[in-house]
């Protein structure tokens, strides 16, 4: 019994000797929350200058995508460990601000950005990039081009989309067809569903069964032909998007509610769209910076369609999760 | 008196608070039982109904496919019955997310693509009987191999041909370690994940996709909460079930190998090449891009580059994967014995009951953990892994623990030895073979453990192997990702042959 006893006892104490140790936190520490796709911020130590003018250490968290992020700010609403959001999309953004973990914020360079990206409604987050979202497609594979939404409903287990539950790709694509086919949108998903091989959590599974031609067209962005002449010097995919009805996917980030919100994460949402950083976002993120900033040559290789369509948040926020149900319920079944 | 009566039931409740209490925390806090119950739906049931019938399947059939290889490790002790038993490791080591990786490019072979066969229902069940064939195999192999020889010789002098001693006499006397290995493959078919989510897709769901998918989408906790009291419940009642079944002990244990069939043989070369192909393949694509066709080295030698590593810690997710399983190991080997010495009736069910357990939802418990209490990651990643290895560890210990000689024990006692005199010169040189197995078989889980690891994004605080992999693969290195797959299986099975030599040594001695 003495030894139980004595397990149990230096167990508790182990434990509570870890935790004292886990409490100590350094003020001058920013921790930022985002997805992996943004590593690139660490990659090319392009905050190094912030850190080195702010005498500060960036920790970034990275997530498989702004989903995830949104989740893990459920569990720390009440204690937050991050100070700053990074990636957030217009879904994503409406989550986490009926959750009550984002801080008003207008950085003082706010007017920098092009009118129109300002989806964030009052400054609770602020845009970071925007890109369209577009179908791309193997054309060999495939045996011809695509030219309609319609098209789509043609294949036959060849085209893999992401989950709108757990990706923001998945959820906007959702959007785009909702905005796209109003009340009918549960038609088409009835018919695309023959079209369907597989859904995949994330942008990066769906990207790797196209590349490696167990798919023949996906949803992605309509900058990847611009990506696959910078990286592998070919178009290898060739693009599609509506010609009158691209979607706009808008990327910002924010402030998190907490105590003390500190001087240096308000700096840090003013940095990111400083000149330096909005001029990276096309080669890094493949994304349009939301500031007017000279863009690379290889961005005339985005496809851009003349109209986007779009739907309200207040839409958005009302019937999120009942179309989320819904679709589940079409492509699950 | 009472301390004696009391005493086993303190180390039990010790292990129950130990998972219950940051469960308890986190429901308290987060979970809300009207939301609990909106998960009883028609929907759910679906859900619960396939769950259970493709583990049920695919444990049928892995049972049906293993018996004779099975029958060969009970009548053969060479070469390629140590080989068949070694194959147990599979399921314990091998990632399941390789397990995926390799049936997706099977899958693309041209026959399998006129098959239809990813995406599919039977994708899931192959690739499930894959996985869990060899624990059939050790488990009845092991269990056959105890029946006494003077048992079959009776049979055939009353009469009985071949499958009647099978089927009347062998089966029935092996029918508890067959349960216990359904058991272990029911478990690991209905909680596996990434097999449903890689070659199911999208049409089929489990509870524990549900949970994953809940957790990470729709963030209700009490939702994932509700569909892991499903999983749970019902795995317990399913373990309470199994272990109701009468061991047979045998006191006069002599056992003399058999002859075995040609077509035994071969049968069992082709399961060793099947189960060993999918592994090797795992291997080869360390050097072999199956996509470009070209045989490459500088994979390996790229994953341990300095520029590499700020990316992609490798190095250090080996250093703590190595740290965190030979610290769990030692813990976990150590508490078991304790328990096994204070054995009660409600042992079995309070231990196995862990094996319902949610890996997904342990994971997000014990990140709130952290959120909540600031308990640093390494002693939440002891304690998950704590919680899903000491079933193992129980199983593996507790026939010879428990059925170690009394005399030897009375005997010290007489001598006037203290209880640790005992431990220390009379049981440890004895059980020091098992143990030593004991602790191997941990290392080997913890060291390819992928969901807690996944779910409590130990990528950012403490990377371990098997997340630092599924980084590089979710990020298409692909040929990176093959080759640490590979370093892994080469440490993994240096692990098992050091451990085998130890307890061949060690055994000899003794």
């Amino acid at each position: 019994m003495k030894k139980i006893l004595n397990f149990t006892v230096s167990f508790i104490f182990l434990l509570l000797l870890s935790a004292s140790c886990g409490k100590k936190k350094n003020s001058n520490t920013l921790t930022v929350y985002l997805p992996d796709s943004y590593s690139w911020l660490k990659e090319t130590g392009t905050c190094k200058s912030f850190e080195k003018k702010n005498e500060c250490k960036i920790k970034f968290v990275y997530f498989e995508a702004a989903v995830n992020i949104v989740s893990r700010m459920s569990l720390e609403k009440s204690n937050p460990k991050a100070d700053i959001l990074m990636g957030l999309s217009r879904t994503t953004f409406i989550r986490a601000k009926k959750l009550g973990v984002l801080e008003k914020y207008k950085p003082e360079n706010a007017d920098k950005i092009i009118s129109g990206n300002n989806i964030f409604s009052g400054f609770y987050a602020t845009p970071f990039d925007y890109g369209g979202l577009a179908i791309i497609y193997n054309k060999n594979k495939l045996g011809g081009s695509l030219n309609s939404f319609n098209d789509l409903t043609d294949l036959r287990r060849e085209l893999v989309l992401t989950d709108p539950r757990t990706s923001t790709t998945g959820q906007d694509f959702l959007l785009w067809t909702i905005a796209l086919y109003g009340k009918n949108w549960k038609s088409f998903w009835r018919k695309l569903k023959p079209a369907i091989l597989t859904v995949t959590k994330g942008w990066n599974s769906a990207f790797s069964k196209l590349e490696t031609g167990e798919a023949a067209a996906m949803v992605s962005y309509a900058s990847d032909k611009a990506y696959n002449i910078y990286k592998y010097h070919n178009s290898r995919f060739d693009v599609f998007v509506p010609e009158n009805s691209g979607f706009k996917q808008i990327e910002g980030n924010a402030l998190v509610k907490k105590q003390d919100i500190k001087q240096i994460s308000k700096k840090y949402i003013q940095f990111m769209l400083s000149d330096k950083i909005q001029s990276k976002i096309f080669l890094h993120n493949w994304m349009f910076p939301v500031t007017e900033v000279k863009l690379p040559e290889i961005a005339k290789y985005y496809v851009k369609p003349k109209k986007y369509c779009s739907i309200s948040n207040e839409e958005i926020e009302k019937n999120l999760t009942s179309w989320l149900e819904e679709w589940a319920a079409i492509v699950t079944k | 008196m009472f301390v004696k009566r009391i005493k086993p039931y303190a180390v039990n409740i010790f292990y129950l608070l130990i998972w219950l209490l940051p469960f308890i925390f986190f429901v308290y806090n987060l979970i809300t039982f009207d939301s609990i119950l909106q998960i009883f739906n028609r929907n759910t049931f679906e859900i619960f109904i396939f769950t259970f019938y493709q583990a049920f399947i695919s444990s049928i059939i892995a049972m049906i496919l293993a018996i004779i290889p099975s029958v060969y490790v009970s009548k053969k002790d060479n070469f390629l019955s140590v080989l068949l038993k070694s194959s147990v490791l599979i399921p314990l080591f091998f990632p399941a997310v390789s397990t995926v990786m390799v049936f997706s490019i099977i899958g693309n072979f041209k026959l399998m693509e006129q098959l239809n066969f990813l995406y599919t229902l039977k994708a899931i069940v192959v690739a499930n009987v894959f996985y869990n064939m060899p624990l059939f195999v050790k488990f009845a192999g092991e269990s056959l191999e105890k029946i006494p020889y003077s048992i079959i010789e009776y049979s055939r002098t009353e009469g009985c041909g071949k499958f009647e001693i099978f089927f009347k006499i062998k089966l029935p006397l092996i029918y508890p370690a067959l349960m216990k290995a359904f058991f272990l493959c029911l478990v690991f078919c209905f909680t596996n994940m990434a097999i449903i989510l890689g070659l199911g897709g999208i049409n089929y769901s489990t509870l524990e996709v549900e949970i994953a998918t809940t957790l990470s989408g729709s963030m209700s906790y009490s939702s994932a909460f509700g569909y892991g009291l499903i999983q749970l419940i019902f795995l317990s009642a399913f373990n309470v079930l199994i272990s109701s079944c009468k061991v047979y002990e045998f006191d006069d244990y002599c056992h003399v190998k058999e002859k075995v069939s040609l077509i035994e043989t071969a049968y069992s070369v082709m399961y060793l090449l099947i189960e060993f192909s999918i592994v090797g393949l795992g291997v080869i694509f360390a050097f072999y891009n199956f996509y470009t066709g070209d045989f490459e080295l500088f994979p390996i030698i790229k994953i341990f580059s300095v520029e590499f590593n700020r990316t992609y810690p490798v190095i250090q997710s080996l250093l703590n994967s190595f740290v965190i399983s030979f610290t769990t190991a030692l813990i976990v080997t150590v508490f078991t014995f304790i328990l096994l010495k204070n054995t009660c009736r409600y042992t079995n069910a309070v231990i196995l009951s862990t094996c319902g357990i949610s890996s997904a939802f342990l994971g997000i418990v014990l990140v709130y953990l952290n959120i909540s209490l600031d308990i640093p990651y390494f002693m939440l990643a002891l304690t998950g892994y704590f919680l899903i290895t000491v079933p193992f560890s129980f199983s593996f210990l507790y026939q010879p623990v428990l059925s170690f000689p009394k005399s030897l024990i009375e005997a010290a006692k007489i001598d006037g030895c203290s209880p640790l005199k005992i431990f220390i010169y009379v049981e440890l040189p004895l059980l020091l073979p098992i143990f030593i197995s004991s602790f191997l078989l941990i290392f080997a889980i913890c060291f390819g453990e992928f969901t807690i690891a996944y779910t409590m994004q130990l990528i950012n605080y403490l990377p371990t192997v098997p997340v630092v992999n599924y980084s590089m693969l979710s990020r298409r290195l692909f040929s990176e990702s093959s080759a640490l797959n590979g370093l892994n299986i080469v440490i993994v099975l240096s692990v098992f042959i050091i451990g085998e030599y130890l307890r061949k040594k060690l055994s000899f001695y003794h």
